[in-house]
């Protein structure tokens, strides 16, 4: 049989195309292995979720992250920047080696961090105080850190059925469409909100002496000009338990003062809010609020000063009390 | 010399001392001695095995108040006798402490008692009533444009009960035809029934499962979100939470059942039972009983 190749096929020859096909094969085997790991590395990176947190001692950042961790559903790398000696670096370096889908910002100092190092990437950024004034990209998803006027002013309603009038002072350059958007909801609860603006400290005394002999109770909400420091804040709770006035307050560290009623966030639901928004976002899931206030409420109430004040507890409300403050 | 006599002066010395030692730690005595040691130890045991317990679950409701619960439980019954409560959070935790105790009762959601029971043999001996009442019914409301089961896929729902029993619940309550629609949705945990309607009402989820107590709490609260939300569905009758005992069980736990059942009869007793959701106990009439058959 002649050959109509040019090239001679010899046993030698064939044996040398046979083996170069066998690397060739094995060549395009250790390829698309190459290709699928690499792909799935990509996937579970882009799965990964670091979680920033801003300090780790602070008991409520630490439960933030512990709620988180319990109902996120995949991996998860985690740096606490809280420390002195924290080196930036740490963050870049992890940014870079897990290529994270997602940065769960726990605190202010925590998101400062991620939006100036990885604004591109999806955030989720938590426990912010007034996380209006930070700065915020299409990817920035946000779980506030107050409650909703709406929830606390059923909560006092709710709790303690004949209060019918509270007093807030605020300033108006950090809690003018706060208040506008509580009186709306006051109107619907059936509560009466009176707000007393003021522009300096100074005038939290007269604000007070002016409102006090009218209301039920004085609301005090986040504002750093009411709340100028631990002087400030001693004067406002001596006046008002001289007038025999509870104070309803945001955070429970104001229960050393004498808060009457605490209604904060519970940590715990932002935890899960959180966790859920977070497996939305990665799995592209239909994802309705961008911004969410926090769907579970922790109170604290001490009965002996609402007695002390003439103001009855609805009984029927001992059943959605976290804490007896007992001072 | 002088270190002589001196080094003779505390060799007596210490004679002298070890002398009435050795007869205090005489044969007879140090037996004596052994005896009440293990007699106390005897005691001290029996005393720690007749400490009665009074156990809490209820996945119904998901407010972490347990600290308040025991302290304000612990000095109503340590007032009574030894007696002592425990709250759990946690269905694993609560199933595996009270395996093979039978010094304790119970305090539990009427739910969880129909799960419960075929693992452990349990007898409920009292009913929860609020205002008289034994029976409650719970609400799947929605805001006013979800006004159809179907219209609720991959939605969220809020609850204030876990998610295994708000899937397990909901799904009885919307039937076969509609139990798939419920695998979509998310549920949100929340502490109160109260946050899972508000949490509604400012559209972090489309759908809240509640009792229709707190519904009709909230109309009387709050008219304006009460006006902009639709029921959804609506549960069967169901129980308030229960007492039960165990099936084997010792005379004691009639004692501390009789102190739990009286407790809405005095104001210290009833603000303890008002953390429960409840204002007092019943025994279990016709009705409770096929309620609790079910």
């Amino acid at each position: 049989m002649e050959n109509k190749y040019p090239v001679k096929i010899t046993n030698k020859g064939l044996r040398r195309t046979s083996a170069g096909y066998k690397l060739l094969l094995q060549t395009l085997l250790i390829l698309s292995v190459i290709v699928f790991a690499s792909d799935s590395l990509v996937a579970k990176g882009n799965e990964t979720v670091l979680i920033l947190n801003s300090n780790l001692s602070v008991k409520k950042y630490s439960q933030m992250q512990t709620a988180f961790k319990a109902h996120f559903e995949g991996p998860t790398v985690e740096i606490d920047v809280g420390s002195n000696w924290f080196d930036e670096k740490v963050v870049e370096k992890s940014l870079r080696d897990t290529k994270p889908g997602l940065i769960f910002c726990i605190g202010s100092k925590a998101y400062v961090l991620a939006y100036k190092m990885a604004r591109d990437t999806n955030i989720i950024f938590s426990l912010g105080i007034n996380w209006q004034r930070f700065p915020l990209t299409d990817k920035t998803h946000v779980i506030a850190n107050e409650i909703a006027p709406m929830m606390e002013l059923t909560t006092f309603r709710y709790i303690l059925p004949n209060v019918g009038k509270v007093g807030v002072i605020y300033s108006k350059t950090h809690n003018k469409e706060w208040l506008q958007t509580a009186l709306a909801e006051a109107a619907e609860v059936g509560v009466e909100v009176v707000g007393i603006p003021i522009e300096k400290e100074k005038e939290v005394k007269a604000a007070l002496a002016t409102l006090l002999p009218t209301i039920d109770a004085l609301w005090l909400i986040s504002d750093p000009v009411v709340l100028a420091g631990t002087e400030r804040v001693k004067e406002i709770f001596t006046l008002c338990d001289a007038m025999k006035k509870p104070v309803f307050a945001y955070d429970k560290l104001f229960a050393n003062f004498g808060a009457a009623l605490v209604i904060s966030a519970d940590i715990a639901t932002m935890g899960k809010q959180a966790a859920k928004m977070a497996n939305n976002i990665l799995h592209d899931k239909e994802f309705m609020v961008k911004v969410q206030n926090p769907a579970g409420s922790h109170i604290a109430i001490n009965v002996k000063k609402l007695e002390q004040y003439g103001r009855p507890l609805n009984p029927k409300a001992l059943s959605s009390i976290n804490e007896f403050i007992e001072q | 010399m002088t270190q002589c006599i001196s080094l003779q002066k505390t060799t007596s010395r210490r004679h002298i001392f070890i002398s009435p030692a050795k007869s205090f730690f005489s044969p007879g005595r140090a037996a004596v001695l052994f005896f009440v040691f293990v007699f106390l130890c005897v005691t001290q045991k029996a005393i720690g095995a007749t400490r009665y317990t009074v156990y809490f679950y209820n996945p119904e409701s998901n407010v972490d108040n347990f600290a308040s619960l025991k302290t304000r439980l612990d000095v109503y019954l340590k007032d009574t006798g030894p007696y002592q409560f425990q709250p759990f959070c946690d269905r694993e935790t609560f199933e595996a402490t009270i395996r093979n105790k039978h010094n304790c009762i119970f305090i539990i959601s009427s739910w969880y008692y129909k799960e419960l029971r075929d693992s452990f043999p349990v007898k409920p001996m009292l009913v929860g009533t609020i205002d008289g009442k034994s029976i409650q019914k719970k609400i799947l409301s929605s805001k006013i444009d979800i006004n159809n089961l179907m219209l609720l896929k991959n939605a969220g729902i809020a609850s204030a009960g876990s998610e295994e029993y708000t899937r397990k619940y909901l799904k009885s309550m919307v039937g076969e035809e509609y139990a798939g629609v419920i695998d979509t949705c998310q549920i949100l945990a929340v502490p109160k029934d109260i946050d899972a309607l508000i949490s509604m009402g400012f559209g972090l989820v489309q759908a809240a499962l509640t009792t229709e107590y707190s519904l009709s709490k909230l109309s009387a609260i709050n008219p304006g979100l009460y006006k902009k939300l639709t029921i959804l569905a609506k549960s069967g009758e169901s129980l308030q939470p229960i007492v039960a005992v165990p099936d084997a069980n010792s005379p004691e736990v009639a004692k501390l059942l009789e102190i739990v059942e009286g407790m809405g009869k005095t104001t210290d007793g009833r603000n303890c039972l008002q953390m429960f959701g409840i204002d007092g106990w019943q025994k279990p009439g016709k009705s409770e009983w096929e309620l609790l058959r079910k």
